[in-house]
């Protein structure tokens, strides 16, 4: 057993010193590694009908009573660099010129098959229906430098998260209101002695294990981390003008929300921010007839939202703008059917439909400029009749509205058709869509999400990355 | 805590909503010097923040004369509404019963402190200009329980008022019994103490700390 000595103590801190030097130039060198990855996505409320956006369907459908279209146009294919196209609706144009900044997936299937807007939204931000741990915690702890909130919802966002340090729902004037708050009070350091009081009481409190204890824990983090959140704000100018789209006066805030270290996750939504021109729930006719309308308004926010990331510079001398350091997805929370039952074609709104959904994936890490999967009722025979019927739809959706996304050949990147028996895995799922984005931060297998509950996790989409 | 303390707590913890709210809408007839109101919101959300609405009811219910007062601690926000619904509150949209950002985390605990050391602040300051605390709040609204229990406070540093009785009733005043008996140990100790920085600290920075570490002690913050 070693002595006490002065000798052997002083040995012990040189080694321990050491020790903690090649520790903290490994972490360093660790962090030098790694880049520095922002998450964006533009979440669209009521869900996409994909057909005004890449997933239409001829003409000839709409004279067959198959699919509404409002355009009046047919539309024309858009051919992916992975030699897959889908047919794109003249809505689309304005995204001509960012082609190759983002790939369509299209043929999203959710296994619970739920068909409410809450519990589809779930499915899109936790796996779950009912909700449960986001994927942007797991994002933030891998990014570099980690961020003081996990993640930030510019607008808003009805989803029960169970995990992360913050669904923060605040507008861009929200954002800039709270900065001239911060600015302009007295605030406390963390030097102040009550501080270090409350401190050691939160500190004592946040030991037990059970609930209130956990909410104890949150507010020593909390606490602790509110200092720097404060700092940080103090030096933020969102640089909104009033002229500002909606769109692009919450991609501002995002923006300096990222480079200030607030949060490297953000979602901006519509909820509780709308462009009045765009309503997507179109359940009467008169709402679907604005289609056109709506999804124009929603193409060219798309739009403004590429032009910002890609003419932002991020870091000058690496020759880097915000594009290329943010991952970026724009989803909403399901499809919508073809038509209504009973409603003539040219006077029929639309439904949900959770058979299929389309997303559209861009920015770091992505390979953009592809189309991955498809969706089915894309043929008819000589009397106006779908073909090429599968079983599993056939179960799913025995009205023949809602068009079902194909399954996919995860390792050849091909939609094939459906076989006699479903089986979830065999889809392409947002469980599929958020590992492939997991995978591109380098998160560990465990946080990967499942199709079905108890279930083996959902493939990545490997010939996405890059 | 003595037995008659503690039989109080009981049943008012035993209440809920309804005569919490009773408690902060009729708190002007009450007998408050003897019995400081507890409040306690709907449960099922543990380790939560109560929120921005039920804090103010219960400052309300505990500070003021009643319901004609005009307190929010919006006030201390620029009556900003977002900013409100980060420390806790009921969303406008969607289901009734949807309680959002319950979760304490730094960008609503920073909002939380930047309000109760506005709210601090103010309130120690009647002892030094009792007119206006805030916008249109004067220290005539004070209820009688917490304008006396502050006015004997206001003599700080004088050692006569350093006694763990007008400690405790100071802390009654503004906790209630929400918070067990070795929080307010540790905070009695911390301001007794011949070495606390706020031994001989002004009264107006004193109390400033003591009503701000009371303000954001869990137990007055969190669902328990």
């Amino acid at each position: 057993m070693a002595k006490y000595t002065r000798r052997n103590i002083l040995k012990t801190g040189a080694a321990f010193t050491g020790g903690l030097y090649l520790a903290q130039n490994k972490t360093a060198l660790g962090d030098l590694v790694k880049e520095p990855h922002f998450y964006l996505q533009l979440y669209y409320s009521n869900g996409f009908d994909s057909s005004y956006l890449f997933d239409g369907r001829p003409l000839s459908f709409t004279k067959a009573g198959k699919i509404q279209n409002y355009v009046g146009a047919d539309p024309t294919p858009w051919v992916g660099r992975n030699g897959q196209s889908c047919l794109a609706s003249s809505l689309v144009a304005p995204l001509s010129s960012y082609k190759d900044d983002f790939s369509v997936i299209n043929g999203i299937f959710n296994p619970s098959r739920d068909d409410g807007h809450d519990q589809n939204r779930n499915v899109i931000f936790t796996g779950n229906s009912f909700g449960g741990d986001s994927f942007f915690p797991y994002l933030n702890d891998l990014a570099a430098p980690r961020s003081s909130l996990d993640f930030l919802v510019c607008g808003s966002l009805r989803v029960p998260f169970s995990n992360g340090n913050s669904s923060i729902a605040l507008t861009s004037s929200g954002l800039g209101f709270f900065a001239g708050v911060v600015r302009n009070s007295k605030g406390s350091s963390p030097q102040d002695p009550s501080i270090e009081f409350l401190n050691s009481r939160l500190q004592f409190g946040s030991k037990g294990s059970g609930k209130f204890s956990e909410g104890v824990r949150n507010m020593l983090s909390g606490l602790g981390e509110s200092f720097s959140v404060g700092t940080k704000f103090k030096g933020i100018e969102l640089g909104i003008n009033e002229g500002d789209s909606r769109i692009l006066k919450e991609l501002k805030a995002a923006h300096k929300l990222f480079v200030s270290g607030i949060t490297n996750c953000a979602v901006i939504t519509d909820e509780s921010n709308r462009n009045q021109l765009i309503d997507l729930d179109t359940h009467d006719a008169e709402s679907a007839a604005n289609q056109p309308q709506s999804y124009g308004a929603v193409v060219a926010e798309i739009a403004e939202a590429f032009q910002f990331l890609k003419n932002t510079v991020f870091d000058e001398a690496k020759g880097l703008s915000l594009l290329d350091v943010t991952t970026v997805m724009i989803s909403s929370e399901f499809g919508r059917t073809n038509c209504q039952v009973g409603n003539p074609i040219d006077k029929t709104g639309t439904d949900h439909n959770p058979l299929s959904n389309m997303i559209l994936l861009g920015g770091k890490g992505i390979k953009g400029g592809q189309v991955i999967g498809a969706t089915d009722l894309d043929s008819l025979d000589n009397s106006g009749n779908y073909q090429n019927l599968s079983k599993p739809h056939l179960e799913f959706d025995p009205e023949l509205i809602k068009r079902m996304g194909k399954p996919f050949n995860f390792e050849s990147m091909q939609p094939y058709e459906a076989p006699e028996v479903f089986h979830a895995d065999h889809y392409l799922t947002m469980g599929s869509v958020v590992n492939t984005i997991l995978k591109l931060y380098g998160c560990d297998e465990s946080k990967y999400w499942s199709n079905t509950r108890n279930g083996s996790k959902a493939k990545i989409l490997a010939g996405l990355l890059k | 805590m003595n037995s008659f303390s503690r039989s109080v707590s009981r049943k008012l913890q035993g209440l809920g909503l309804a005569i919490g709210i009773s408690l902060a809408i009729f708190s002007s007839s009450c007998t408050r010097d003897s019995e400081p109101s507890t409040i306690k919101v709907a449960g099922g959300r543990v380790g939560q923040f109560k929120g921005h609405f039920a804090i103010d009811k219960i400052l309300i219910a505990r500070l003021f004369q009643g319901t004609a007062i005009n307190f929010g601690i919006s006030q201390y926000l620029g009556y900003e509404g977002s900013l409100l619904q980060l420390m806790g509150g009921y969303s406008e949209i969607g289901p009734a019963n949807d309680f959002r950002n319950g979760t304490p985390n730094a960008l609503n605990m920073l909002l939380w402190q930047i309000a109760f050391a506005g709210l601090s602040e103010d309130l120690a300051n009647a002892c030094v200009s009792p007119t206006l605390i805030s916008d249109g709040i004067g220290v005539n609204q004070f209820n009688d329980s917490f304008a006396g229990r502050l006015k004997t406070m206001c003599a700080w540093p004088n050692v006569e008022v350093k006694t763990e009785t007008n400690l405790l009733n100071f802390w009654w005043a503004v906790q209630g019994f929400d918070a067990p008996r070795e929080e307010f140990e540790a905070w009695r100790d911390f301001f007794l103490s011949p070495e606390s920085p706020y031994a001989q600290a002004s009264n107006k920075e004193a109390l400033t700390a003591m009503l701000k570490t009371m303000f954001l002690n869990p137990y007055f913050l969190l669902e328990q």
